[in-house]
């Protein structure tokens, strides 16, 4: 029965390439003890481009919430950023969309 | 240690006024190294569960640590061999160092705070009898704190405001 089947196998992987692409990746930054408010607002409005506002929100939401996803998008980008920020000393992480 | 806006060129101008002032940058240097090596870019590498993160991104970010610790110590280095006859030596932190010298306080506090456990100490009643806090962790909370004091003048001087 070769070449017949109920399951096109070409299908499947397209759908799980899709679903693979689909799922973003998370930049988490955590709060740490020594890296000030004002560094943490200026080092996202640095690295993303954020705005002041934007960037200040998000510092708001790493120190009272002990984290917060900052960023979410393709792994590469995700990749980048995060060795951005570490470059620049505050505790990130890469986590998948669930 | 005084410190100076530089009005012409921008930037911080730092004067070293005694020998407790240079052994201050001696200790901040020493700090930084925290546990020698790659530290600090692996304890970030924990947070980054890739299998290649290791091997590519913690030795390039090892060496930037590395690199901004060398640039600090030789501008220190600089001013220690142009020392006038009152004793003073003078550096400059330009806008274009400042992130690396803001990074070297930086490391310097991570280590101290990884090591000594600084805010717990600075967020307890510890502090309030100083006499039962060990010499040596009661050092390093000083050291940190003076850091931090140190880095809020690099941050308003050389960082550009975005």
């Amino acid at each position: 029965m070769k070449g017949v089947t109920t399951d096109d196998p070409k299908t499947k992987s397209k759908e799980k390439s899709k679903t693979k692409f689909d799922k973003p990746w998370k930049v988490i930054v955590h709060d740490d003890p020594v890296n000030t408010m004002f560094y943490v607002t200026w080092v996202f409005q640095k690295v993303f481009g954020y705005s002041r506002e934007k960037a200040e929100a998000l510092m708001i939401q790493v120190h009272e919430g002990k984290k917060a996803i900052v960023w979410s998008g393709v792994r590469e980008k995700a990749e980048m950023y995060i060795q951005q920020l570490h470059g620049l000393q505050l505790h990130a992480g890469l986590e998948r969309e669930e | 240690m005084k410190f100076e806006a530089d009005e012409e060129r921008g930037g911080l101008i730092v004067q070293l006024e005694s020998e407790r002032d240079w052994k201050a940058l001696d200790a901040l240097f020493l700090d930084a190294q925290g546990k020698g090596g790659d530290w600090l870019a692996k304890r970030f590498g924990v947070l980054v569960d890739e299998a290649d993160w290791d091997e590519f991104v913690v030795p390039e970010l090892s060496n930037h640590f590395t690199e901004q610790i060398e640039l600090a110590r030789q501008t220190v280095e600089d001013a220690r061999r142009h020392i006038t006859e009152d004793g003073v030596g003078t550096f400059r932190i330009t806008r274009e160092a400042g992130e690396a010298w803001y990074g070297v306080f930086n490391q310097a506090r991570l280590a101290l705070e990884g090591r000594w456990k600084l805010s717990r100490l600075a967020a307890g009643k510890e502090l309030e009898n100083p006499e039962d806090v060990a010499p040596e962790r009661l050092a390093a909370f000083l050291r940190s704190e003076l850091y931090g004091r140190i880095q809020e003048h690099v941050f308003a001087y050389t960082f550009g405001l975005l």
